[in-house]
């Protein structure tokens, strides 16, 4: 079966979760979010796209320890699957097929294939 | 920690998520705080924990997830789906609207009086133990009255329930020495009053113990509108003096506003009084309250002074004989008699207009419910549940109500500021709309249409769904919402009926009130009043002086065609009763004592004033001191007490133990209420120049003056009082016209408002029935066509739906009539000369309702029946 096709956003979460391992939970991942993909968003609406991941298989979630810096609430941590994997990887790919031989200034990915000045 | 509206935000966000979304926010809350500050992150944690109530709602779990019935969600696609129906039928929500905003605006102008009155906590401290004692009078029979110094002075002697008995009385004060000479308003009271009511001061403190002791230094205490007025708020003015009545006087405090209810706002100046246990005991002008031993109840309080109050008519039975007293709890006493059965009907009376309302709402609601019966299927067809249906139905309506309430306060605003301009009183001033008013108007938006829009929202969800999807299916509605209907209707004319009839009354008791002969001639009169000080006019002659020049120097100027002196204008200031001998007798029995009221006048009173001479003479520059004491008396004396006007002449009575020769009659003028005529003496000021002072620092009197214009003349009567004496305050200065108007400025205030309100009642049961006959005729057009195709004429179609809606209006109007009597004879005291049985005025209504009744069913049942046959056959 072709894994899905992922949303902008899902994609993000997604990375967040493989650049996070097992530090991925709510705030860390909010905070991955705005750090590098400069995005403003909630933490509802990362936990309603998590939520979206998990149902579709593409993520898995664990509930953690109570911390103390939480105010003794618990914290659900989530990793994600090889589907999930899948699936980003065939994103990713798409995007850069479809950036592939674009004028540089268009080419979102550039700086990251760029090496020479 | 989080803020705590974030935490409120969370408790309502899914339990699933809850926990671990708070516990981020927790985080990202501190690393923020540290990072860029605590206020930056309360604002970030609330909004994240708004966005998570919005994203992840709290749902019960009725029904599988996903399917999105958050209560939110659900509230605000209801609220949505509201909107767009309000929007999508603009005449309707106009219509629904206007009616809404008209009904609660009436009720919350009335609240605004309720809550002033009743709601609104009273300014002293703890009211349920202060009790107000009050005399019952056994001539006039009043039972709110007040008491005597001496007899004060005998119950604080004699009661033991009450902890400390207190009393206080009006009067009036000169200030000098601060520019012109003023007039201010005093409360004259004994110095543990303050501490009895609990009186609170903005600045400084309440009197010296003792301060009401005969010879104590001159203390006083002014009110906080007062301070604003005269002194800007000048916080030194305590301790400073004022020369009150020629006698300095320190001011001790500044009374908080808080105290500046109903006329007590009045009160400038509050002082002690000298307690003169030698006051004679028919000068009752004390108001006495204290405050009750803990234990005591009002009951045990009011036997006791019934009881002290028999021992003081045995032992002065000449002045208190028949007299009693009684207790009464703070809310009575604060509130006049008429007040309560003002209040009680205009509150019936507007709780009456919102039902007419309702009712009207209702029907409205319910015709179109059944016009959207075919989509309410629909909808429970794909799935929604009735209870789903009902509410999406109420919180439409509810959006009816906030606009209607929203639109009810600028009404009501509107209608308190007309009413502020009109009134002379300076109550209706602190009728204002305030929070109290804000909520109870919040509460009758959202709860009115609970009313109105329940039943139509239950009946028209009862319908089967596969009955009413199927086409051409009767949307009419069953029986049961006929019937329905026509209660409502019933019970819409009726409540009509009975404002009418009960504003009807009111109205004609207001024109009676202002068109009565009074007996006077008022137009073309200026009236003023002034005080003369008896500490610069010290003997009866150095007034009598004054007196005659002022008159003097009046009469003097051009377009000043008349002028006079009297101590009690007519209509405007209270009359207060003497006993009178004749020719020496005394009466057996109290009751039967002659009695009048007494003014002193000036000769040119009765001139001046147009009062005709009935037989004998008025008074002359010679009845002066020194000469035989004469008297004038009215019509109605002479009628009832000297054996008619023509024996009047010559006999002899006494008034105040002072014998008088009667020289004259003189026609009647009005007692103030309008209902009769006293018994009244006159006596030539200038033999009683000092009456009027009875005991007062300064001798009030009252000036009036007849010209051409009487407005313009006005400068040149202070002109001339400023000339003869400046320390002499003139306040009080309009046109007798304008006095009597002012004086029924209340009433007439009263009586727009009834009016306003059966109007609105009429309107509205018209228009409720038209709707009715309209949507009951367009729902039998089909029924018409094939009548009039079988050969009836559309003649008899009209005359059968008219029997129809006739019975019910006969049945509406007969209860409406029944339930108007009721009504009016609750308002009986405020029916001036007029029965609140008066047949023309139920005829009258009978009349008005019938013709409004006929026009409102008559156009919609012309119009349905005015169809072409063929065409309402084809309807189908």
């Amino acid at each position: 079966m072709a894994p899905p096709t992922l949303g902008e956003f899902e994609q993000l979460v997604l990375l967040a979760l493989v650049r996070l391992g097992d530090q991925a939970y709510g705030i860390s991942i909010h905070g991955e979010l705005q750090r590098r993909a400069r995005r403003d968003v909630t933490v509802a609406a990362v936990y309603k796209t998590l939520e979206r991941l998990e149902d579709k298989g593409l993520a898995v979630s664990r509930v953690g320890e109570p911390t103390a810096e939480r105010g003794g609430r618990r914290k659900k941590y989530f990793s994600i699957q090889p589907a999930g994997r899948r699936a980003l990887a065939q994103a990713l790919a798409s995007l850069r097929r479809m950036t592939d031989g674009l004028p540089r200034e268009l080419d979102p990915l550039a700086p990251l294939t760029d090496v020479e000045p | 920690m989080l803020p705590p509206l974030a935490r409120l935000l969370l408790r309502m966000t899914d339990p699933a998520v809850r926990e671990f979304v708070a516990g981020d926010l927790e985080e990202g809350f501190a690393a923020i705080a540290r990072a860029d500050g605590a206020s930056r992150a309360r604002r970030w944690s609330t909004h994240q924990a708004f966005a998570a109530a919005r994203q992840h709602p709290w749902r019960l779990r009725l029904q599988p997830r996903h399917t999105g019935d958050g209560l939110m969600r659900t509230l605000l696609q209801d609220l949505r789906y509201g909107v767009r129906m309000v929007r999508r039928q603009p005449t309707f929500s106009l219509v629904v609207i206007l009616t809404l905003a008209l009904a609660i605006g009436a009720n919350t102008v009335i609240f605004s009086f309720a809550n002033i009155l009743m709601v609104r906590p009273l300014p002293l401290r703890d009211t349920d133990s202060l009790g107000w004692v009050f005399a019952v009078d056994p001539h006039m029979g009043g039972n709110r009255g007040p008491l005597s110094i001496p007899d004060y002075l005998d119950y604080r002697k004699a009661l033991s329930s009450f902890e400390a008995l207190g009393a206080s009385t009006r009067a009036s004060l000169t200030l000098t020495g601060r520019g012109d000479a003023k007039r201010l308003t005093a409360s004259r009271v004994t110095a543990n009053l303050t501490d009895i009511w609990g009186l609170r001061f903005e600045l400084g403190r309440g009197f010296s113990v003792g301060a009401d002791l005969p010879g104590a230094g001159g203390e006083v205490v002014i009110s906080h509108r007062y301070w604003d007025r005269e002194f800007n708020r000048d916080p030194s003015i305590v301790g400073q003096s004022l020369m009150l009545d020629g006698r300095p006087a320190t001011v001790m405090g500044v009374l908080d506003p808080a105290i500046e209810i109903g006329n007590i706002s009045e009160i400038d100046i509050w002082i002690p009084i000298a307690l003169d246990a030698a006051a004679p005991r028919t000068d009752r002008i004390m108001r006495v309250m204290g405050r009750l031993k803990p234990g005591v109840t009002l009951a045990q309080a009011n036997a006791e002074v019934g009881q002290v109050a028999r021992t003081i008519a045995r032992e002065h039975a000449i002045t208190n004989e028949g007299w009693s007293a009684r207790v009464a709890p703070t809310r009575e006493a604060m509130t006049g008699t008429n007040t309560w059965v003002v209040l009680t009907l205009l509150s019936l009376v507007v709780g009456f207009v919102l039902l007419l309302a309702c009712a009207n709402l209702a029907n409205l609601v319910l015709s179109r419910a059944t016009g959207r019966r075919r989509e309410l299927a629909v909808r429970s067809a794909l799935g929604a549940s009735r209870l789903r249906v009902v509410r999406q139905m109420l919180t439409e309506n509810v959006i009816y109500g906030i606009c209607g309430g929203a639109l009810g306060l600028v009404v009501a605003n509107a209608g308190l500021a007309a009413m502020r301009a009109a009134a002379y009183e300076p109550f209706f001033a602190m009728v204002r709309i305030d929070r109290n008013v804000l909520v109870f108007t919040a509460a009758l938006a959202l709860l009115t249409p609970m009313l109105f829009a329940i039943l139509p929202a239950l009946q028209s969800t009862r319908a089967d769904a596969s009955d009413a999807l199927k086409d051409g299916g009767r949307t009419g509605g069953g029986v049961r919402a006929q019937r329905s209907r026509s209660v409502l209707i019933v019970a819409q004319l009726g409540l009509a009926v009975m404002l009418l009839v009960l504003a009807t009354l009111l109205v004609q008791a207001l024109k009676n009130t202002a068109d009565a002969p009074l007996g006077i001639d008022e137009r073309r009169l200026l009236a003023a009043k002034f005080d003369l000080p008896e500490w610069r006019y010290t003997s009866g002659a150095a007034m009598a002086a004054f007196d005659d020049q002022l008159v003097a120097r009046l009469a003097a100027n051009p377009g000043i065609e008349g002028a006079a002196l009297v101590d009690r204008l007519p209509f405007v200031d209270g009359e207060p009763i003497s006993d009178v001998t004749i020719d020496g007798r005394a009466a057996a029995r109290p009751e039967d004592r002659p009695w009048a009221v007494c003014s002193t006048v000036s000769d040119g009173f009765f001139s001046t004033m147009g009062i005709r001479t009935v037989g004998g003479r008025v008074f002359q520059p010679d009845d002066r001191e020194g000469r035989a004491s004469v008297a004038v008396v009215n019509r109605e004396m002479a009628r009832r007490f000297l054996g008619g006007p023509d024996h009047a002449v010559g006999s002899r009575v006494a008034v105040g133990g002072e014998p008088l020769q009667v020289v004259g009659v003189v026609a009647d003028v009005l007692r103030a209420d309008r209902e009769a005529v006293n018994p009244q003496v006159y006596l030539p000021l200038r033999q009683h120049p000092v009456r009027a002072a009875a005991g007062k620092a300064s001798r009030p009197m009252a000036l009036i003056v007849r010209a051409a214009d009487p407005s313009v003349v006005a400068p040149a009567v202070r002109a001339q009082m400023r000339g003869l004496d400046a320390d002499v305050p003139i306040y009080e200065m309009r046109t007798y016209h304008q006095a009597l108007d002012d004086d029924l400025s209340s009433s007439r205030i009263l009586g727009s408002m009834f009016g306003a309100f059966a109007l609105l009642a009429l309107v509205l049961a018209a228009s409720g029935l038209y709707a009715v006959v309209s949507y009951a005729a367009s729902q039998r057009v089909k029924e018409f066509g094939l009548r009039i195709a079988l050969g009836a004429a559309p003649g008899d179609i009209t005359r059968m739906m008219l029997r129809q809606t006739g019975t019910l209006v006969v049945i509406g109007l007969v209860l409406g009539l029944i339930g108007g009597r009721a009504l009016a004879m609750l308002a009986t005291s405020l029916l001036y000369r007029v029965s609140p049985s008066d047949p023309a005025t139920y005829a009258g209504v009978t009349v008005t309702l019938a013709a409004i009744a006929l026009i409102a069913s008559y156009v919609p049942v012309r119009r349905a029946t005015a169809v072409d046959p063929v065409q309402a056959l084809r309807l189908e």
